[in-house]
């Protein structure tokens, strides 16, 4: 646990304001909450969204590809019959199957990705104690700043902040 | 902080907050009777359709219209037309997100439910519709005794895939949409139980920074990976017939027209729900009659699509000068069933033309008929693809017509019924807007 | 497979019923069906047929050569036994009635044997009882005339040819001298009988040669329609109709109706019976008859100046056949035509030893029954009370007699009017002995013991007399020994019953004077219509409307299964305000009936027809309602034409459901029934084949392959039943059909061009190479195999009916409810069915795809003996069972692989096609065209 500066906003504009701010003064923000997602949030220093497009890519090609060659097996060499004279490798019909399970693999992919990256699920988190934090899912922006005297007077600074001490 | 809303996708004082009390208060503060009476209503029409069904199971298929030349019947008309509206709500979602269309905002949600429940009644019919539906899995991969694999040639194991990957991938994209208000509900829930309910399937989530970066971008990739997928499902549908070698299905153009009338038949019932929930549940400002607008001006595009489609088809029979594609067209046009074949048109190209005008897209009632009109015409259109070649094959020895049988129609009628009542437990479960993609388009709008 | 068990006890037909008195009784008396489960050989030896091998095996087929009767004659068959089980009948080749083919009738008796409607056991009015009360009252009662010297006792038969029975009917009438023998079939022949002895002065009876025949002018004379003599009538006819082996012989044909024979003619014209009357007359006028020739419609005018031209021109020998349906003075006519045109007819003494007329010997019994002059009455194996004409009150001039007793398979109206019953056995469980149309004779042995507490036709009637019994067996022998040469009586025995016909039975040629020349005189059309009783193709004269196979085949002509309705030309049907299948009431005088009205295209105006045999009420679930009585519009005089008659418009009916509704072919689809002019016919030439974008499979040993001559089909439906019998196809009942399913593997399309001639064409599966069927099955269900077969893997197949949906020729079979246990039997136990099926066959359950399988059975058999002999399978050595039945030898089938195999000089042939080439499945089953000769073009060559 440690001391931190809770500050709430009730407004996008404050909060993206405060965010460029802070940024501006190299003071480190732990953590910000919002009801949506807030264009302008740095984007380019997290790496999470990148691991997720990598995860649905390489598992929807591995996926399709895997059952490509399952069809090839079993159609040439595990169990091969004449049916109405096509050739057992009738690649042309074998497409539809790996392309349609593969893009539900490169889905389902991303969403195990996305639980890995937030750190979900996680039924009980200390931010769930922050004081009126309940509201960031539905209409108020928070930032918390590691506490320290010039962070806290700065954070009640910020335009339309209302600032708590808390601990997380 | 409230103000006038000046967005063009939102009517009255809606901001933050509002937006979360509006859509969360049906779950939480739940406060009419009709529903229940809707509820019950649906429920008898549902417990029609299990009791066909098990009648069906109990005495084999033979209690259905089917005969030796039209071995298929209402089972896979069925099927076509469910996995059609089932098509539409991804697609509206996935598209209108990717074109960065706001409007998509207040319906995606809803639409991506009837998806869900769409499809999962589709895929009951296939089953359904065996001799001996016990062995249904037959269609999956896997070591048995017999020491065989699904026969992958085959239009009905692509069918399997297609059905089985769609569910499952909307089912995931639905969910992945649904976690930050369920974290909302969590947060709003009074009772303790409700809140840990929504807790557990919010995950946790804190709607920290990092989780909706992720969480945006796995949206995207889904939404654009959803796109070919939703358009292969279809088209796999038309391929069912038109990789066959019978008059009036072995043309190329059934599976594109297969999935423009996926949009259309999907889009009517987007109409009816939007309608039903805007008027139900006090969304008035949320779904906005500049919603329907939209969805009508859709339905106009997709309804002429619809009728240029039967035109191509009728042109190339005519053009190609084939024997039996003409007969076929001759039969379409002259034999017993064309009465319900001029009604499909009427439905299906005709109606939506009255949204030209300005006042019917903004008209609920007239809404609302073309809608159900739209939906009885897309439901006979894929009856007829099925009678109109079964039943006027290549040798006239073995024509025959269909006559449904009682049992048919109730597990149709059922079917809806059976929609009707998930549709009716979403509305009272989940949250039928999306809140923070109207949270969202708030802030675009500027009034966040 | 337990999944089907479970599916079957849920399925099994009603169980929860309560038995009346009567049936719990006879259930109880002739004990349970279950019993079947192993039948039992005949004590006696029986002998197997020449061609089998001697050591039986297990399970393995064994064929004995029988006969079977119909209308009294007999026709040599070869039945097939498995593990002491008849489960097949196939035709004898030794015998000149079947010439080892088959019709429907053949085929179906197995059913018979099986059929939990038979009587099994005597009753004594509604109670059952058993042969000893039976007996003992029968003596008793007989007894008492030894006073009268017989004169009470009236012995009631049908045709009865059999030496042994006649032997027995002889020692009872030198018992009892004056005892009165009756002798009555509804399809009678009384106008031939009179006709011949107008003709010739004397009885005579005649078999036509169509085979040396070349111009056949068939005026009414369905002479390829059912019959006894159907099976030796279609095969001449076949000889004289394949352009490749010599010259065509041409057929005229005017019937009422269209009948196989007019749709096989090459000239037919529809004509009301009146007219055909009159086209006999004109006809012979033509040839040189002194008689004045009356005016005639156009079309028909013209047919019979062609047909004279041909008879009388170019050297040929002619042929005129006349229907039943026609008076005598027309048959006579026939005679002078034939003896004109050097007809090839065999003349020989009649073999039916009675000379009355059929209807008069009728009449005479009833008339004595009503004066009392009858207190004794003994039937056997009739049944007056179902066809009997109605005037002539025969349920009740029963009453005026003192003992009346029924024998026969089935206990049927008669058998419940009468006051005793006595259930007699099946051809196939008893010995006997009967004689052929040409009087030819054939030992009957039984195939199996009789199944229920029944009695041959020859003990029931030695019970008449107090002399201990002697069996069967040595009754026969008996009168054979007598017949034959002194020499090794057993070993004559033996090869006689290996052969199946009696050597040198056959009736000696009559040398014949020519024929007089009748005085006759044109007919005049009557008021209302006439209506024309034709023998039904699938239930003869009714004695064959319990069996299940054979009311399910469809009619070659209407393809109506089930029941038959009443015939009308399009005119006649608007003029009375009928559409088809609507329901009608058929009036003559105070008699009426109630039928369902079909519309023919092709039936001539004035006149209507309807199928005798129908419209039982007393023979048991699957007959009964089924249809309408043709007899109960009949008087006394007991013609096949009845006029006038009244048909006035009764509201809606169930027409009996048709396998078929479309036979016209538009110009657009004329290219599927192909019918090409015998004059102009080129030598086959290559066709190029359009190009293949699949790689051809790799040539196999073995590839089968049919091809079949809708020259020769007369659409009899051997086939059909054939197939039925042989590969277990369940039968459905009506209530199916008009579902618009059905169950045969094989089907029997027929196509008529507008204006010119039509045809039948059986279709089998077409066992593609490229098959439709296989690729779009999700689960291997239907595969090729090695020699080219498109097999159905039963129980792999879910049902999924992809396969029948993408099939062109639409020949797959889907079990749309557990068919196994037919419903036609309502609340009988039909398991004793179960003891029919071909144990080389699988039985499919609910809910999965069937289809013809060219018999695979048949060819794994041949295969499991060629390799035992290591040797490759010879052509002709796999015969399916729809050729084996087909008395024209239609089908040919055999090994593509093997250039010199008869199949592949079939698919040399000129009139070679294949049916809807053009979407390249590349079938296995192709077709012959139908050659005929144009219509209009000169004479035979």
């Amino acid at each position: 646990m440690s001391d931190i500066v809770l500050a709430e906003f009730a407004s996008e504009a404050d909060f993206a304001a405060a965010l460029a701010a802070l940024r501006e003064r190299n003071i480190p923000v732990i953590e910000g909450f919002a009801p949506y997602p807030v264009i302008g949030a740095d984007e380019s220093a997290d790496p999470g969204p990148g691991r997720v497009t990598a995860a649905v890519a390489i598992a929807g090609f591995a996926v399709a590809g895997a059952f490509y060659l399952l069809e090839w097996w079993t159609a040439t060499s595990a169990y091969p019959f004449d049916s109405g004279g096509r050739p057992p490798d009738s690649w042309p019909a074998f497409i539809m199957g790996p392309f349609e399970f593969g893009i539900f693999a490169a889905g389902f992919a991303g969403f195990v990705a996305l639980l890995i990256q937030c750190g979900l699920p996680r039924p009980h988190d200390p931010v769930f104690a922050l004081p009126d934090i309940e509201r960031a899912s539905q209409d108020r922006f928070f930032l918390a700043l590691a506490r320290s005297e010039g962070v806290e007077a700065f954070a009640a600074s910020l335009n339309g902040a209302t600032v708590r001490r808390a601990s997380l | 902080m409230t103000q006038d809303a000046t967005s063009r996708w939102l009517d009255g004082p809606v901001d933050l907050t509002t937006v979360s009390v509006q859509v969360t208060a049906p779950v939480l503060a739940p406060r009419n009777r009709g529903w229940w009476i809707a509820l019950c209503a649906s429920g008898l029409l549902t417990a029609v359709m299990v009791a066909g069904m098990v009648y069906s199971f109990e005495s084999g298929v033979g209690v259905w219209g089917n005969n030796t030349s039209v071995v298929w019947g209402f089972p896979i008309a069925n099927y076509v037309y469910w996995i059609g509206i089932g098509n539409a709500g991804t697609l509206i979602s996935a598209l209108l997100l990717i074109t960065r269309q706001k409007w998509r905002a207040s319906i995606n949600r809803f639409a991506e439910a009837m998806t869900l429940f769409a499809v999962s009644i589709a895929g009951v019919f296939p089953i359904l519709h065996l001799g001996r539906p016990m062995y249904f899995y037959w269609l999956a991969p896997f070591p048995d005794s017999h020491t065989l694999w699904p026969q992958w040639r085959s239009a009905l194991v692509w069918d399997f895939w297609a059905i089985l990957s769609y569910l499952l991938f909307s089912i995931v994209f639905f969910y992945v949409g649904l976690i930050p208000d369920l974290a909302t509900l969590r947060d709003r829930a009074r009772s303790k139980l409700v809140a840990r309910l929504y807790g557990v399937f919010a995950l946790g989530w804190r709607g920290s920074l990092l989780h909706w970066r992720t969480h945006r971008r796995l949206e995207f990739l889904m939404a654009c990976m959803a796109v070919p997928l939703v358009c292969s499902v279809h088209s796999i549908v038309g391929l069912d017939f038109a990789a066959s070698l019978m008059p009036g299905w072995d043309e190329s153009i059934f599976p594109p027209y297969f999935v423009v009338g996926a949009l259309f038949s999907g889009f009517a019932v987007v109409v009816m729900l939007a309608a039903w929930l805007r008027g139900a549940l006090g969304l008035q400002d949320i779904i906005t009659p500049r919603h329907f607008e939209a969805m009508a001006r859709v339905l106009v595009a997709a309804s002429i699509v619809m009728g240029l489609s039967y035109a191509t088809e009728w042109f190339s029979a005519w053009y190609g000068g084939q024997g039996p594609d003409v007969a076929q067209l001759a039969f379409t046009f002259g034999g017993p069933y064309r009465w319900l074949y001029f009604i499909m048109l009427f439905c299906n190209v005709a109606a939506s033309q009255v949204f030209w005008l300005r006042r019917a897209r903004t008209d609920m009632r007239v809404l609302i008929a073309v809608a159900v009109l739209i939906n009885i015409g897309m439901w006979l259109e894929r009856m007829l693809i099925i009678l109109n070649t079964l039943s006027h094959g290549h040798l006239p020895s073995a024509w025959r017509l269909f006559t449904p049988t009682l049992v048919d129609f109730a597990i149709l009628a059922g079917s809806f019924g059976f929609f009707a009542l998930l549709m009716l437990l979403f509305s009272r479960l989940l949250p039928v807007v999306s809140m923070h993609d109207v949270r969202k388009l708030l802030s675009e709008e500027g009034l966040a | 497979m337990t999944r089907y068990e479970l599916i079957r006890g849920r399925k099994r037909p009603p169980t929860a019923w309560m038995p009346d008195r009567r049936e719990a009784l006879a259930m109880l008396a002739a004990g349970s069906a279950a019993a079947l489960a192993g039948c039992q050989r005949p004590r006696e030896t029986i002998t197997p047929f020449v061609d089998t091998a001697n050591e039986i095996a297990a399970g393995e087929a064994v064929r004995y050569a029988t006969a079977l009767e119909l209308s009294g004659y007999g026709r040599g068959v070869v039945g097939v036994v498995v593990d002491g089980r008849p489960i097949k009948v196939e035709g004898n080749a030794h015998h000149p009635s079947t010439l080892g083919a088959t019709d429907p009738f053949i085929e179906a008796a197995v059913l018979d044997l099986f059929d939990p409607q038979r009587s099994k056991t005597p009753m004594r009015g509604p109670v059952p009882t058993d042969w000893r009360a039976l007996g003992e009252a029968l003596r008793a009662q007989t007894a008492a005339h030894a006073t009268d010297r017989g004169a009470g006792i009236a012995l009631l038969t049908g045709r009865v040819l059999s030496p042994t029975v006649l032997k027995q009917v002889e020692a009872l009438t030198t018992e009892y001298p004056d005892l009165q023998r009756f002798r009555w079939e509804p399809l009678h022949d009384d106008a031939e009988r009179v006709g011949a002895g107008i003709a010739f002065g004397r009885a005579l009876a005649f078999q036509p040669r169509l085979d040396a025949a070349d111009v056949v002018v068939s005026l009414g004379a369905d002479l390829l329609g059912p019959g006894p003599d159907q099976i030796r009538m279609a095969r001449g006819f076949a000889r004289r109709r394949r352009p490749e082996s010599g010259p065509m012989s041409r057929l005229y044909a005017i019937d009422t109706s269209l009948t196989p024979t007019g749709v096989m003619a090459d000239r037919r014209e529809a004509g009301r019976p009146e007219l055909i009357h009159n086209a006999a007359i004109a006809l012979a006028a033509a040839l040189g008859a002194p008689l004045a020739a009356p005016a005639l419609p156009p079309a028909l005018a013209r047919l019979v100046a062609q047909a004279a031209g041909d008879l009388k021109g170019g050297g040929g020998r002619g042929l005129v056949l006349v229907g039943p349906a026609q008076a005598p003075e027309i048959h006579a006519l026939a005679h002078w035509m034939n003896g004109q045109a050097r007809a090839p007819v065999d003349v020989h003494a009649p073999i039916d030893p009675v000379a009355q007329n059929h209807a008069d010997s009728l009449l005479s019994l009833v008339q004595a029954m009503r004066a009392g002059a009858v207190k004794t009455l003994i039937v056997l194996d009739s049944d007056p009370v179902f066809g009997a004409p109605p005037e002539l009150g025969f349920r009740d001039a029963l009453r005026h007699v003192a003992f009346t007793v029924h024998a026969g398979l089935y206990r049927g109206a008669t058998g419940r009017a009468a006051m005793w019953h006595a259930p007699l056995s099946h051809a196939f469980e008893s010995w006997s002995d009967t004689r052929a149309l040409d009087g030819t004779a054939s030992l009957v042995q039984p195939l199996v013991a009789p199944l229920y507490d029944t009695r041959s036709a020859h003990a029931f009637l030695a019970m008449m007399r107090p002399a201990a019994d002697v069996g069967d067996l040595q009754r026969v022998q008996a009168t054979w020994r007598a017949g034959s040469d002194g020499g090794d009586f057993a070993g004559w025995w033996t090869n006689t019953l290996a052969a199946g016909v009696v050597p040198q039975s056959a009736a000696t040629p009559a040398t014949v004077p020519a024929a007089r020349l009748p005085a006759v005189t044109p007919a005049t059309t009557g008021p209302g219509l006439t209506l024309v009783l034709r023998p039904s193709p699938r239930v003869w004269d009714g004695r064959l409307a319990a069996n299940a196979w054979l009311q399910e085949t469809p009619d070659p002509i209407s393809k109506e299964t089930w029941g038959s309705s009443l015939a009308l030309a399009p005119a006649d049907a608007e003029a009375l305000k009928l559409a088809a299948g609507a329901a009608a009431t058929v009036r003559a005088g105070t008699r009426l009936i109630q039928v369902s009205v079909r519309i023919d295209p092709g039936h001539a105006q004035g006149a209507a027809s309807l199928q005798t045999g129908f419209g039982q009420v007393d023979l048991g679930p699957v007959a009964d309602g089924v249809g309408a009585n043709a007899f109960a519009l009949r008087d006394a005089s007991q013609g096949f034409l009845i006029q006038p008659v009244e048909v006035l418009a009764a509201g809606a009916a169930r027409p009996p459901p048709a396998t078929q509704h479309v036979f016209e072919l538009a110009p657009a689809d004329a290219g599927l029934f192909p019918v090409v002019a015998a004059s102009d016919l080129a030598p086959a030439k290559p066709r190029p084949s359009p190009p293949d974008l699949l790689t051809p499979p790799n040539p196999a040993p073995i590839a089968w392959a049919m091809v079949i001559d809708t020259s020769v089909c007369i659409g009899c439906n051997a086939c059909v039943v054939a197939c039925q019998a042989e590969n277990n196809v369940p039968v459905i009942g009506p209530e199916e059909i008009a579902h618009e399913r059905d169950m045969h593997w094989l089907r029997v399309d027929r196509y008529e061009h507008p204006g010119g001639q039509g045809g039948f064409q059986p279709v089998p599966c077409m066992q593609c190479e490229e098959a439709p069927c296989e690729p779009v099955c999700p689960v291997e269900a239907s595969v090729h195999d090695s020699e080219g077969l498109n097999d159905q893997v039963y129980n792999r197949c879910i049902g999924t009916r992809f396969c029948e949906s993408n099939c062109p020729y639409k020949v797959r079979r889907f079990n749309f409810h557990d068919n196994q246990h037919w419903p036609v039997f309502g609340q009988l136990d039909a398991r004793s069915i179960e003891a029919q099926r071909n144990p080389e066959v699988s039985v499919r359950a609910r809910g999965v795809m069937e289809k013809c399988t060219y018999c695979v059975q048949r060819i794994s058999a041949a295969r499991r003996t060629a390799e035992k002999e290591d040797r490759p399978i010879r052509d002709g050595e796999v015969t399916t069972a729809c050729q084996g039945a087909c008395p024209t030898q239609a089908i040919s089938f055999g090994n593509r692989a093997d250039p010199s195999a008869a199949v592949n000089a079939a698919r040399r042939d000129p009139r070679h096609f294949v049916l809807l080439e053009e979407l390249k499945t590349k079938p296995r089953t192709t077709y012959l065209a139908r050659a005929a000769n144009p219509p209009d073009d000169g004479g035979p060559r």
